[in-house]
């Protein structure tokens, strides 16, 4: 397995964790009322720095662990693999924002509506990453 | 200019028309920057006739195109478009930050859905122009 899908899979794992923490301790009784978008913000905050700490973690590790991969730029295989995963994630993100802009007709509250969007860009991620993951797995 | 390279033209050009036009009308105090009603009738007549452009432009260019330039799109037409679509995804994710994350906090209503179609907008006109650099500057994927 390369660096980069390491660096992919590291990627992929700590979102879903970060995220998959964010929204099943998310307090889902308070979402209509202003409290909701506080308790939001303060759970985002922990969620931002886990991700930043596990990333640079798994990012040294497996520099450490594999110097001469580091510095290799991106191949075309690798760049074939980013464009493939991005257009496919591009799509999720169309669609997130058209239903948050439906939603905010149909009066959604703000921290239900910030949700959403979270959500959305979420999906767009696992999306882009995972598709690169399939194609480097499946060795196109 | 090929087949693939005018329609990207006609996308491009009927984007910046069709959609400053909508945004400039905003700027300049039209209703459809408050109020629901207006801003749908005015957003979806201006979605349409854009759509209506497109796809006729498009039945002109591809009737007055050789037969080979409409076959179907070769591995560096895709590669163009996977380019395109790239850069948008990052456009896109930084406008929904500001639109999704940022904004709620100030704004509410017609104004943010506005700014959620300036964002979809920005990112589709990024990637019609990408696709059409691409085309006119050679890349071959």
């Amino acid at each position: 397995m390369s660096f980069r899908e390491k660096i992919h899979w590291a990627t992929l794992v700590t979102m879903i964790l970060a995220f998959g923490w964010y929204f099943l301790v998310y307090p889902w009784q308070i979402v209509g009322s202003p409290a909701g978008v506080m308790a939001s913000a303060g759970m985002l905050v922990p969620v931002t720095i886990a991700i930043i700490v596990a990333m640079t973690a798994a990012t040294a590790f497996l520099a450490i662990r594999s110097p001469r991969e580091v510095d290799a730029s991106e191949d075309e295989r690798d760049r074939s693999f980013h464009m493939r995963g991005t257009h496919l994630g591009y799509y999720p993100l169309v669609v997130g924002i058209w239903i948050n802009i439906l939603l905010i007709f149909s009066g959604i509250g703000q921290a239900a509506q910030l949700n959403v969007m979270i959500a959305t860009l979420v999906v767009a991620e696992v999306v882009r990453i995972g598709a690169q993951l399939y194609l480097y797995r499946r060795g196109y | 200019m090929n087949f693939r390279e005018k329609t990207a033209w006609l996308n491009v050009i009927a984007m910046v028309a069709a959609y400053s036009l909508y945004f400039g009308l905003l700027l300049s105090g039209h209703p459809a920057g408050r109020e629901i009603f207006p801003m749908l009738w005015l957003f979806g007549s201006i979605a349409v006739a854009h759509a209506v452009t497109v796809i006729v432009g498009t039945v002109i260019l591809s009737a007055q195109a050789p037969k080979s330039e409409r076959a179907r799109a070769d591995e560096r037409d895709r590669a163009i478009r996977r380019r395109g679509a790239t850069m948008a995804y990052y456009v896109l994710l930084v406008g929904m930050m500001i639109v999704g994350v940022y904004m709620p906090f100030i704004e509410s209503g017609v104004p943010l859905a506005n700014a959620g179609l300036f964002a979809i907008v920005a990112a589709e006109l990024v990637n019609s122009a990408v696709v059409l650099m691409s085309y006119r500057r050679g890349w071959h994927g």
